[in-house]
């Protein structure tokens, strides 16, 4: 499951995440946000809600795979 | 197995080497194999659960476990993944790696340094195996990388030797990807999808080529030549069985390889990232038509693949 917000919105929840699962050593974030058509996502952690948009899935980026 | 203070490192009856020993039925002693990097030394990143070299002496992994975010380098115990060392770190949560070292000598470690896209090698305190053997779990959503271009000199030829276990063959998803998004002549790309395997050497005319590939434990050799016709350029094997390949992108594969950062499972960009697991990844430079044989033997007698 995904999150759907803008950029600011998923570095917060990134940066909330980070936060609470205070990681040591060479781990030092929960995920990096991705932006897709305009929109941002950032992968779920299901210990750390938020009111984003929850989706499935990022959408499939429409590019040519070669 | 010890005599007094002394590894035994063979057993024999007569003249006729043993390969096990049991104690009842409790096996004591394993011969152990040649590693695959003392037989067929000088690999350009070599990446594995299981000791690739007797000149390695660093760890296989970091893991970080979920409990709560320690990490901890693992080594290897009789050649293999230390699992027991490994099982007490995580405890009953979930391992994962956020650093899979290079056993090649030349320091070009894989990284992840984001938790939620770190390969798992652990499951709830149970050890994520390929064929009874540790590996790495991808999944769907993780991948690493080196922390800078991989110096390769320019080589006209390489190879891949891989373990794998394709989890999905329909998706398209990166095993490897090596290139840039702009200036990326000399770069190669191995992934899956639409029920073929690919790979794609790219330069001002690249060259690409598919065949059929099915989901399960497979052992890989791709070999890929610089300055070669599409028809010259690509040879697969799988499972040590060299498949009939079809062109989907004819031309001219660049003179030589050149060094970008190397992604295990993602390609260039970080998407389309690998859905499955890989225990080993190995490249080597120049022609290995004369050791293929040899090294698939040596990885198929530890994983048994095929």
């Amino acid at each position: 499951m995904y999150y759907k917000g803008t950029q600011a919105e998923c570095d917060a929840y990134n940066a909330f995440v980070t936060s609470g699962q205070n990681y040591i050593g060479t781990t030092t974030q929960w995920a990096e946000p991705r932006e897709v058509d305009g929109f941002w996502y950032i992968i779920k952690n299901s210990n750390y809600l938020s009111e984003m948009e929850e989706v499935e899935a990022m959408p499939i980026v429409d590019e040519e795979i070669f | 197995m010890k005599l007094g203070a002394n590894d035994i490192n063979a057993v024999k009856i007569g003249s006729t080497d043993v390969n096990k020993v049991y104690l009842g039925s409790n096996l004591v002693w394993e011969k152990s194999s040649p590693l695959l990097l003392d037989l067929y030394p000088n690999a350009v990143v070599a990446y594995s659960l299981r000791q690739l070299s007797t000149s390695y002496n660093g760890s296989a992994i970091k893991v970080r476990r979920s409990s709560d975010s320690n990490e901890q380098d693992i080594s290897f115990v009789a050649n293999d993944l230390d699992a027991t060392s490994l099982l007490s770190f995580v405890g009953n949560g979930s391992g994962f790696i956020p650093t899979w070292y290079d056993q090649s000598g030349n320091t070009n470690t894989q990284f992840q340094s984001s938790a939620s896209a770190q390969p798992n090698t652990v499951d709830s305190g149970t050890l994520v195996t390929l064929n009874s053997k540790p590996t790495g779990g991808f999944g769907v959503n993780r991948f690493m990388q080196t922390s800078s271009a991989v110096s390769l000199g320019s080589p006209s030829e390489m190879w891949i030797f891989t373990v794998l276990n394709l989890d999905d063959v329909n998706t398209y998803h990166w095993v490897y990807g090596c290139s840039a998004a702009s200036n990326f002549n000399g770069g190669f790309n191995f992934y899956v999808g639409g029920g073929d395997l690919f790979v794609c050497i790219q330069g001002a005319t690249y060259v690409q080529v598919k065949t059929p590939i099915t989901t399960g434990n497979k052992l890989l050799s791709i070999r890929m030549r610089g300055g070669q016709t599409t028809a010259n350029a690509v040879e697969i094997y799988i499972n040590s069985v060299q498949a009939t390949l079809t062109a989907t992108h004819s031309g001219t594969s660049n003179a030589t390889f050149s060094d970008f950062t190397h992604k295990l499972g993602a390609r260039e960009n970080d998407l389309f990232r690998y859905i499955g697991d890989i225990s080993e990844f190995v490249i080597k430079t120049g022609d290995q038509s004369t050791n293929r044989a040899g090294i698939e033997s040596n990885i198929n007698t530890h994983y048994t693949i095929y």
